[in-house]
């Protein structure tokens, strides 16, 4: 009764899906024509009102419909921003040589880290957009180290962050110093600790269709200089920024599901009540920004809404702990790094964060 | 000699597929402005620049998908093997990621956070932040007979007010929102509240003000009402808070945009 009342309503997207569908099934392995079908149904039932008011009408259903509501926020926020960084990366998969990098990067090591740092003051790239960014680029044959730094610095000191912590400290400057303070020394040491810790292993996970997908450029490569026409580069770009959208986009869509529920299920107030100490309320608002995988550019404000009811050093840990790591990033660099370097990378994040806040309100007080 | 045919590429296709759903869905909500549900307007620009870039993008998919396009990657000569399982494996699990929100958001209506949410958050009735060019706007406030407060500058005035309490006490006040109340709260006094929202959803705050009637004040189910009354100082424990006495308060129905940004 009701997919007529559907197909009824909405026949030109019925006819259009229909025929499109038939064409595809005609020409597609069995294997997918379930999930094809499902999908055209999705489609069809597009803004089905009908749909909508049957599932509001569900007992006790309004706690997963605020959850969705939440989750539904996450996602199509991070979404726009997604597709430009997986723009950019497509971009930068296809103009920048490998060895380029190492060309134009200081020799020394000490301004290398330097130029990193400011390159990530400039960089206008958010948690979502900055993982696989940055893993393009050590495959472009960035040193692993300077890859680490823009992991911790970027999401943190990009221009937007900045204008919107300025916007929400305005009256409390130290905080926002003390952000921009905070993120860069974490990221220095462990960039510096990554270096002689690694040494020459690698950090990526090798994957076997991204060894291929090298390995294709490489011997496509000849060809594609010769035939060189635009349309080639642009399709090449826009490949990779799929293939990069939908890998990076699948830890942010399961990542803002935990997110959502941990947002309608649990009291935050508990979180943050747990303890009245310093070392308590430091490592409970670590906790809630790692749970509630807020934007970077959001978080201050939300932060700003906690200034009196928690001490300074643990608004800060909210601050420099939940932009890098959270439910969204840390399942992102599980996909894109390897264990134990995540393992060891999420340890010592950790635990630098808490020593310079505990350390912060050591000296102010 | 088999000649087989040539095939689609599902693997391309139904990334295609997703992206098509994706930009589908965009704009049914842009055009429906549910959108608002979700995000702020501020970034709803970035989520019209989304639907282009999704649509190019799968346009790019359908072109890679084809059978007989040079851009087919999956054969080539570089003698790595290929196998069918794997690729079939991770469309499945990509598919399945990604139908979970295009599902959700086509089934589910959007849900407009309530005071059901506010136990959860903790209410903010404390805004405690000391905004430089406050000053001036709050002298601008109280230069006006009555105080009518507009969702557009909620948050600055209720900023204004909690910075510079005493300018205001005594004002006429106008302001409307959701009751919330918990069980520690007599019956006759309630938090007036507005989820504040930045980004999105996700990162919404509530901000709010205390109001005391002297009589108990019935509220329908919306629970949205606007108050009249008059702002009255209180000190305890040395600090000044300003809150609501209330005159009238009338139930409304819930606001077009509930959020305040």
């Amino acid at each position: 009764m009701i997919r007529l009342d559907v197909l009824a309503l909405q026949p030109v997207w019925a006819v259009i899906f229909l025929i499109k569908s038939i064409q595809i099934i005609k020409s597609l392995s069995t294997d997918f024509m379930m999930l094809l079908f499902f999908y055209v149904f999705v489609a069809m039932v597009f803004q089905n009102h009908e749909i909508a008011g049957l599932v509001a009408e569900v007992p006790n259903i309004k706690f997963l419909l605020l959850t969705n509501t939440i989750f539904l926020g996450i996602v199509l926020e991070a979404l726009p921003f997604l597709l430009i960084g997986a723009l950019v990366t497509g971009v930068v998969q296809l103009v920048i040589k490998p060895g380029w990098i190492q060309k134009i990067l200081p020799k020394n090591q000490f301004s290398a880290i330097l130029t990193a740092v400011l390159v990530s003051f400039i960089l206008p790239v958010c948690e979502c957009t900055s993982i696989p960014f940055i893993t393009r680029l050590l495959r472009k044959g960035l040193p692993q180290h300077l890859g680490v730094l823009f992991i911790m610095a970027a999401p943190i000191v990009n221009p937007i962050t900045l204008v919107s912590t300025y916007f929400a400290f305005r009256s409390h400057m130290i905080i926002f110093y003390g952000r921009i303070v905070f993120a860069i020394t974490i990221a220095v040491i462990i960039s510096i600790l990554t270096k002689y810790g690694m040494k020459d292993s690698s950090i990526l996970l090798e994957k076997e269709e991204e060894i291929h997908r090298e390995h294709l450029r490489q011997s496509i490569q000849p060809a594609s200089t010769l035939v060189s026409s635009w349309f080639t580069k642009l399709q090449s770009i826009m490949n990779h920024a799929t293939d990069d959208f939908f890998e990076a986009g699948k830890y942010v869509v399961v990542g803002a599901l935990f997110a959502a529920f941990y947002q309608t299920g649990f009291n935050q107030n508990l979180v943050k009540s747990v303890t009245t100490n310093h070392a308590g309320s430091t490592l409970a608002m670590m906790a809630l920004s790692f749970l509630m995988s807020l934007c970077s550019q959001a978080d201050g404000f939300v932060a700003s809404s906690f200034i009196g009811k928690f001490p300074t050093e643990s608004l800060l840990a909210f601050l420099v702990f939940g932009p890098v790591l959270d439910l969204k990033t840390t399942w992102m660099l599980i996909g894109a790094f390897k264990k134990k370097f995540v393992l060891t990378f999420v340890a010592l994040f950790f635990s630098f964060t808490f020593v310079l806040c505990m350390l912060f309100q050591y000296l102010m007080h | 000699m088999i000649l087989k045919k040539p095939n689609w590429h599902t693997e391309h296709l139904l990334r295609a597929m997703l992206l098509l759903g994706f930009s589908i869905m965009l704009v049914n909500f842009l055009a429906s402005g549910s959108i608002q549900t979700y995000i702020s307007p501020q970034m709803v620009p970035f989520s019209c620049i989304a639907v282009g870039v999704l649509l190019i993008l799968c346009v790019f998919q359908l072109l890679r998908s084809a059978p007989s396009s040079s851009n087919n990657r999956t054969s080539c000569e570089c003698g790595c093997h290929h196998t069918e399982n794997r690729t079939f494996r991770n469309s499945w699990v990509l598919a399945s990621v990604f139908l979970i929100p295009l599902l959700t958001g086509t089934c589910f209506p959007p849900q407009i956070l309530d005071n059901t949410l506010v136990p959860k958050r903790g209410i903010d009735t404390q805004l405690a932040q000391t905004d430089l060019g406050l000053q001036p706007f709050a002298q601008q406030l109280h230069n006006q007979n009555k105080l009518i407060v507009h969702d557009a500058l909620y948050v600055k005035t209720l900023q204004a007010i909690e910075m510079f309490p005493e300018l205001f006490n005594g004002t006429p006040i106008q302001i409307s929102g959701f009751v919330y109340r918990d069980t520690t709260m007599s019956k006759s006094s309630f938090v007036l509240s507005r989820f504040h929202i930045t980004c999105c959803t996700a990162d919404a705050t509530i901000v709010g003000i205390w109001v005391d009637a002297n009589t108990p004040v019935q509220i329908n189910d919306s629970g949205w009402v606007q108050v009249e009354g008059k702002l009255v100082t209180q000190s305890n424990n040395g600090s000044t808070t300003a809150t609501i006495q209330l005159t009238d308060a009338k139930s409304i129905a819930q606001p077009a945009t509930p959020y305040v940004y």
